[in-house]
């Protein structure tokens, strides 16, 4: 199962404000909850886990996240590979992401393009319920992503119809891998 | 004696009763031959693939080797669906056909048979000489019987008429070499290392499959799950299975309740009897995170749904395993409470409903509804038949009242496949049941409706009808593509049914089902029941997989 990842939503802040924050796999990890980063490796990987919620199963994966920034274009690439302690569920996800300035000051456009590739026994269990839950997700990364991004802006960021759905599926491949990775 | 004359006796000898079939050119000498045989029932099916799919529930429904007889090359070739879904579903069957005549590829109904056969994973054996064709046929049933699968026995055009000595009488049936799976003692230390297993537990569950269904594995079951405390669980083909237990928590799998699937989380280990595991079972491998595993089939080895072998796996009987199991832990004075607890007891109580509300739109029913109300007025002695779709889950989840008599047809999930085999499954039984199906899959094979009126099996036939492909319904909408496109309106099949000969009803109310259901048992022969659904019902299993649910 592959699920493609072409994802867009807005933060009411600046920028620079919002890639000091998703440029840091610490930062992103306290915005998605289940998830948690073990440590770094020397070659600079980022080994974490998270817990997924399919149904009513909940289902934790161990991650190794590769991440390449370019700060000064505001655009990053993370490469993830993800497996479940116990039912041999694999994924691999490749995305890159970047942060513009928005159409409202002050604002910023994440946008995050990539896929993820499920194998193993999961991939046969979430079909396309796997959309929602990562629905679910990025509507919680991009609420804490806000709110992490200053306390004057109350309203999550509103995505584009069509995103937030996208965003997910980013994320939620990702999520392993975003724990970044 | 001729060869058809050698051959029908043969199969009379090796115990066919009755043949589910259709004629053609290339059975028209062995059809006549068996007829005359003595209390041979020959049923006359409208369709080959239903044909097969009836002597598929005959053969589940009476444990013995189904008979089906079709025409060479297009008779045969009707075959595929129900011979991939016979050998998914270890039915054993012999196929009676025939070929056209040798060396003619330009012959009009001319077929490839063994490569077709072969490719719906069936056996093939063809008699090229005279004098093998009744040890063809002892062939035929052996194989049968020991790879439990169809086995196509061909009987070509050009052999039939010519001379043989058959043995007639002193024909040696194939059960006088093999009479069925032997009964394995199971190896003792592996039974010690399962007690250890199981005396560590302390939150353990019993989980049966299909081959502890019949009462003496269920009863050792029982007995053993007793001592250790054990919760019941069932696969989906043995739901229903120790129902009767305060301690039954249902289907194991996708099909599980929530307050299931949360005692699952807890169990530290899972003792399965006659039960694959397969991934359906464990749910991919996630419903039991924390259970170690004791598996016990007959086969050298099975490997569960996760692709791991078992803690401990035990070769063995199901009933003599569990009874060896019973019986060690009891020397070892292991009796313990594990799930049997009041709070487990309450908290199992109910855990199937499903609190979800959806908008029912005028003349439309919910198909919750509609299967409690058919398990309630159905009292137990009827036996279900149910199937694959959307509508299958209903029956799985909301039935509940145990039923020695029942039959899944789900292997290979071809659909149209539950009202030929619920024929075959009555003529077997010769009892009263209920068969569910969905409009999509009813539609597929109603010219039975025919086979069905001639036979005049006491069979209620209810269609869940939401006037589309249910099952692609929901997917559709799920991933937000155009779901009306799997929208197909339906003559009312009520009065199809009448115009076939049967009792007809279309129910657009809870009422309507409920009459249905009474006219049904109040009078003789079989009853098609055109019950219309609300498509904004969506099963559990279905909003899990689908739209992600926690529910
Ligand atoms: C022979 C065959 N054709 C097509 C399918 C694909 N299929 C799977 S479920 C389904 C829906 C069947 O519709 P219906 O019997 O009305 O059941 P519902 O899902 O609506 O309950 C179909 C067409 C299949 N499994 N088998
Ligand atoms: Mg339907």
């Amino acid at each position: 199962m592959i699920i493609d990842i072409r994802e867009e939503f807005e933060v009411p802040a600046s920028p620079e404000v919002v890639w000091e924050i998703i440029s840091n796999p610490y930062e992103v990890v306290s915005c998605l909850p289940g998830a948690a980063i073990a440590g770094q490796k020397e070659d600079g990987t980022y080994e974490g886990t998270i817990a997924v919620k399919f149904g009513p199963t909940s289902i934790t994966f161990k991650t190794l996240v590769t991440l390449e920034l370019n700060p000064a274009a505001h655009e990053g690439r993370f490469t993830s590979q993800a497996k479940d302690s116990r039912g041999g569920t694999r994924t691999r996800a490749t995305a890159t992401f970047g942060v513009k300035r928005g159409p409202v000051e002050p604002g910023s456009s994440v946008s995050m393009q990539g896929s993820v590739e499920v194998s193993g026994p999961l991939a046969n269990l979430v079909e396309s319920g796997a959309t929602f839950v990562i629905k679910r997700m990025v509507a919680v990364f991009a609420q804490r992503l806000a709110e992490k991004c200053g306390p004057r802006e109350q309203e999550a960021p509103r995505p584009k119809i069509g995103l937030w759905r996208r965003v997910f599926r980013l994320v939620c491949a990702k999520v392993k891998g975003w724990a970044w990775h | 004696m001729k060869v058809y004359d050698a051959v029908a006796n043969a199969f009379v000898k090796e115990g066919t009763s009755t043949v589910f079939g259709l004629l053609g050119d290339g059975q028209l000498t062995w059809w006549s031959s068996i007829a005359k045989h003595p209390g041979i029932q020959i049923v006359d099916v409208r369709e080959e693939g239903a044909a097969l799919a009836m002597a598929d529930g005959w053969a589940r429904g009476t444990g013995k080797i189904g008979v089906c007889s079709v025409t060479h090359g297009p008779g045969l070739a009707r075959l595929s669906l129900s011979l991939v879904a016979a050998k998914r579903g270890r039915t054993p069957i012999v196929v009676h056909t025939s070929k056209t005549a040798f060396n003619n590829e330009r012959n009009n109904q001319f077929l490839d048979q063994e490569k077709f056969v072969s490719a719906a994973n069936g056996g093939y054996i063809e008699v090229l000489k005279p004098d093998f064709a009744e040890e063809a046929v002892r062939q035929a049933f052996y194989r049968a019987r020991l790879e439990s699968r169809p086995i196509v026995l061909c009987i070509p055009q050009d052999i039939q008429g010519k001379e043989c000595d058959g043995a007639g009488d002193e024909y040696q049936p194939s059960a006088t070499m093999f009479t069925g799976q032997q009964r394995i003692r199971p190896d003792l230390d592996r039974l010690h290392a399962a007690v250890r297993i199981i005396a560590e537990s302390k939150k353990p569950v019993v989980l049966l499959g299909r081959g502890a269904m019949a009462p003496e594995p269920k009863q050792a079951a029982d007995r053993l799950a007793k001592r250790i405390g054990a919760l019941i669980a069932t696969t989906l083909i043995a739901k229903g299975v120790l129902g009767e237990s305060e301690y039954h928590a249902g289907i194991s799998g996708l099909f599980s309740t929530r307050t299931a699937m949360k005692l699952f989380e807890e169990a530290d280990c899972v003792i399965a009897i006659g039960a694959a595991l397969n991934e359906h079972t464990l749910a991919g491998g996630y419903l039991y995170p924390n259970a170690r595993f004791v598996h016990i089939d007959i086969a050298p080895h099975v490997m569960m749904g996760n692709d791991r072998g078992a803690d401990c796996y035990i070769q063995g009987d199901a009933a003599l395993t569990a009874q060896e199991l019973d019986e060690m832990l009891a020397q070892k004075g292991v009796a313990k409470e594990g799930f049997r607890t009041a709070a487990v007891r309450n908290a199992l109580r109910g855990a199937d409903r499903d609190p979800a509300e959806f908008e029912i739109e005028p003349g439309v029913v919910d198909t919750r509804e509609v299967v409690k109300i058919i398990d309630e007025k159905l009292p137990s002695n009827v036996g279900l038949v149910t199937g694959s779709a959307h509508n299958f889950a209903f029956p799985a989840f909301h039935m509940k009242k145990p039923r020695a008599l029942q039959l899944t047809v789900n292997r290979f999930t071809g659909v149209g496949q539950v009202l030929a085999n619920a024929i075959g499954y009555g003529v077997a039984i010769k009892g009263p049941l209920v068969a569910i199906e969905g409009d999509g899959s009813a539609l597929q094979n109603i010219q039975e409706l025919d086979t069905l009126r001639r036979l005049g099996l006491k069979l209620l036939y209810v269609i869940i009808n939401d006037e589309s492909y249910g099952a692609e319904y929901h997917k559709m909408k799920a991933s937000g593509r155009d779901a009306n496109l799997t929208v197909v309106p339906t003559p009312d099949l009520g009065a199809v049914a009448r115009a076939f000969g049967c009792r007809g009803r279309l129910a657009r109310t809870l009422e309507e089902v409920a009459a249905g259901i009474d006219e049904f048992l109040a009078g003789d022969g079989p009853l098609v029941l055109d019950v219309r659904v609300s498509r904004n019902v969506i099963s559990i299993p279905s909003r899990r997989l689908y739209f992600g649910q926690d529910v």
